[in-house]
Order: structure tokens, then sequence, then C-alpha cells
């Protein structure tokens, strides 16, 4: 059977990737930020992770507002990367899960969840601004991606979106394949990127939220929009994909094991980043093994 | 359950533009002549000849009177979608921090030092 090893929660932005193709891992300004997912790409490697489900938006790069959907699952054996607007970043194509894929579209239909069925994808930096921290070219983890509409209304719940995460956790743990999964959200976490308060950010509610995600999502599930709009920006509403990825965890927080947690809100966003591996995932770092 | 007291305080955010239904049926035209400048063909023809660009889209005298005068706000309010404005950054020539500065009427240095002060010497990690 498959294993869901543990989940992943990041903000994904362009200014990420810019400093990522500009070569600032280094640099004093973002090296925290890189060195922080070191550690969560050290996890999945020991946990020998081979295939991931990201939970994201896309940004206009795959879907166009003449098919839109609210959720929309990628079963493609490979996948390119998008050009967004100045030319698409060079990095080979992203491989698919297409027989876990085909799984998750069966159950997720089944258990009511009406989810369009992409057989080709472009990814853009809705999951290509945090894979390459993750994982290093040529991939080897296999990425089924699902996209959910946070752009145009009406928007899904975030109620919608935990129960969503629940029916992929429970279609991932009954895959009568061996593989060895992580469940990833990337958006957020506060930005507001229009008007007189353009550029603002909100560090306390992007730690509380971080916190809630961890110990209370049901909490976050209840929220409206308006309470993520008004507590970290009108576009940081994408910050309830995250609960997808814990409703797919599907556990209490005391059965969670915090591998990493890091934020850093230098400029227009709050960069957050959660790893937590799942219950009896527990997972041993290297420096624990030698005591 | 107080839902609210464990979220913690909300803040004001002023002008709120949210893509709602209406705005989403307005901008339709819009949004895809700006969505369509992801192609390096498309943004080969508007640098040429950015009015025959417009004018091959369809786009209304409004649509093209806002598009010609980067006006953002103009743009958003009327149907555009955030996302496709984004799209059309490199086509059009301004990138994301020049439409926060124009958001809040400032030049693009007076609103990157406002952003930097405003986010140094915080505490991170929580």
């Amino acid at each position: 059977m498959a294993i869901l090893i543990g989940g992943i929660g990041s903000s994904h932005a362009p200014s990420i990737a810019h400093a990522y193709d500009a070569g600032h891992q280094e640099q004093a300004e973002w090296k925290p930020l890189f060195a922080a997912y070191e550690p969560v790409k050290a996890w999945l490697a020991r946990q020998r992770v081979d295939t991931m489900v990201v939970f994201y938006n896309d940004h206009l790069n795959h879907f166009h507002f003449s098919a839109y959907p609210t959720f929309a699952l990628g079963i493609a054996p490979m996948m390119p990367v998008a050009d967004e607007g100045s030319g698409a970043r060079p990095f080979p194509p992203v491989p698919g899960a297409v027989d876990l894929g085909w799984h998750l579209a069966n159950c997720l239909v089944r258990d009511e969840f009406d989810i369009t069925v992409c057989q080709d994808m472009v990814l853009d930096h809705g999951i290509m601004s945090v894979l390459p921290m993750l994982t290093t070219p040529p991939w080897p983890i296999r990425i089924i991606p699902i996209n959910i509409n946070v752009l145009r209304e009406p928007l899904p719940s975030p109620a919608r979106c935990f129960k969503l995460g629940r029916a992929v956790g429970h279609a991932i743990r009954s895959w009568t394949g061996s593989d060895r999964v992580a469940v990833m959200a990337t958006g957020g976490l506060s930005h507001q990127l229009h008007g007189p308060d353009f550029g603002f950010t909100n560090p306390a509610w992007d730690n509380r939220f971080m916190d809630l995600i961890e110990s209370q999502p049901d909490v976050l599930s209840q929220a409206t929009h308006e309470d993520y709009m008004f507590r970290g920006g009108v576009e940081s509403v994408e910050m309830m994909i995250w609960l997808a990825m814990r409703g797919a965890l599907d556990a209490g927080s005391d059965s969670l094991h915090r591998i990493q947690r890091h934020y850093w809100a230098p400029m227009l966003t709050g960069y957050g980043l959660l790893a937590l591996a799942a219950d009896g995932q527990g997972d041993t770092p290297p420096h624990k093994e030698q005591t | 359950m107080d839902i609210e007291s464990i979220l913690g305080p909300r803040v004001a955010i002023r002008g709120v533009c949210r893509f709602t239904t209406e705005r989403a049926q307005r901008g339709f035209r819009l949004n895809t002549f700006l969505t369509s400048m992801r192609q390096p063909q498309q943004r080969e023809a508007f640098a040429r000849d950015p009015e025959a660009c417009m004018a091959n889209h369809g786009l209304t005298a409004q649509e093209q009177d806002m598009v010609r005068r980067r006006d953002y706000p103009a743009m958003l309010d009327y149907g555009a979608s955030n996302v496709a404005l984004g799209k059309a950054g490199p086509a059009l020539g301004v990138s994301l921090l020049e439409r926060g500065a124009q958001g809040k009427g400032q030049t693009s240095q007076e609103f990157v030092a406002e952003r930097r002060a405003a986010n140094q010497g915080q505490a991170w990690q929580f």
C-alpha cells in the first residue's frame, strides 16, 4: 500500500524563482530562506518520497478564463515549465504519476468532488518556484498537481478545500501501489497587491496561521474568505490552499512531527514554510540516530 | 467556538478590489488580451505596433485607453484580473514594484524604501 509520509506548506512567489535563478542562495539577504528548505529536502530524500501531490493555484498559465476549473487534477506523464510572460525557466519537464493520478480521480469523483482531469499540464511558479528547493533536476519525485481556483469568484470555501484534502488523503492511503507520497500546498502567505495598501504584509497573522494549520485546522476551515482577506490582504485568500494539505494529513497535531518551520517577509509577501511528518511516519534526523 | 478570537484581529485594507463575477464578465475580453502576452509572438506584435495589436484583440476604446495609459487601478476596477495584469507586465513594461508605487502614488524608489522600512527589525520566527 502507498504510504503518506507527510505534508509541506510553502509560499510560492515569482520573487523566489528570480532569486533562485539569479544565484542568490548564498547572498546574505536570501540565504536563510534557501537554507530553511534544506532540512525539508533532506527529509524527503531520507524518506525516499517518490511522489508528491501538490495543491496550488495556476496563474493563468495553463488555464484561462475561457475554461477555469474550481478544482483540477493533472494526470500527465510529463509536464513542461510554463512561459509566464518573459520566457520559460530552463528546467526539464516534470514527471507526473498517471497511475496514482487516475486512482485519485476515481476516488475523488466517487467522494462527490467532481474534479476536472487535465491530461496535459504546464507548471508555473505555483509549483516551480518551490520544487527546485526540495528536489534536484531531473526530478526524482513525480508530481500530481491539483489546482484550486483562488482567482475568480465564486471561490471554493476554506471548508471545501479542507474536505478536498481529506478525500485526497484517503485516496492516497487506499492506493495499492508502493508509492511513498508527500502532499504539499503552495500559496500565500499575507500579501495585498493593489490599491493604497499595496505591499501590506501581516507577520503576526501569518505566524498565527501556521500555528493553527498545525494545531487547529478546523478553525481555519470554518473561517470565511473575508476572514483571510482582512487579515492577510485580498490576494492572500490563497492561504486556504494550505488547508487541503492539512486535510490530507487528517490527524490531530499530537501525531504530527514538525520537520521545519520558517518565516520571512522582506518586501511584498510573507514567505512561510512548514513541513509535518504524518502519524506513524516519525522521522529520525541523522543527528539523533547517533545517540 | 469563538473563531474571531482565535484568528486574531482583522485589519483595514483600503481600496479593496475583488475579482467578482461582474468584473469577470466585463473584463473577459481585456483579460484574454492580457494573458495572450504570455506568447512570445504576441509580445512581439504588441511591441511592434501596440495599437494594431489591441485592435486585433477587439478591445473597446475604453479598454485601449486604459492599456495605453497603463492605468492599473482603472483596469482592475473595470475587470482586469490582477494575475492577468501580471502576465502582461513584461509586455507593458511595468514591474510589480512599479505597480505598487502607482497604487500608493509614489515613485518606485519611495515604495521600495517604505516596504524595507516597514519590514525592518522584525522578529520573524515567532
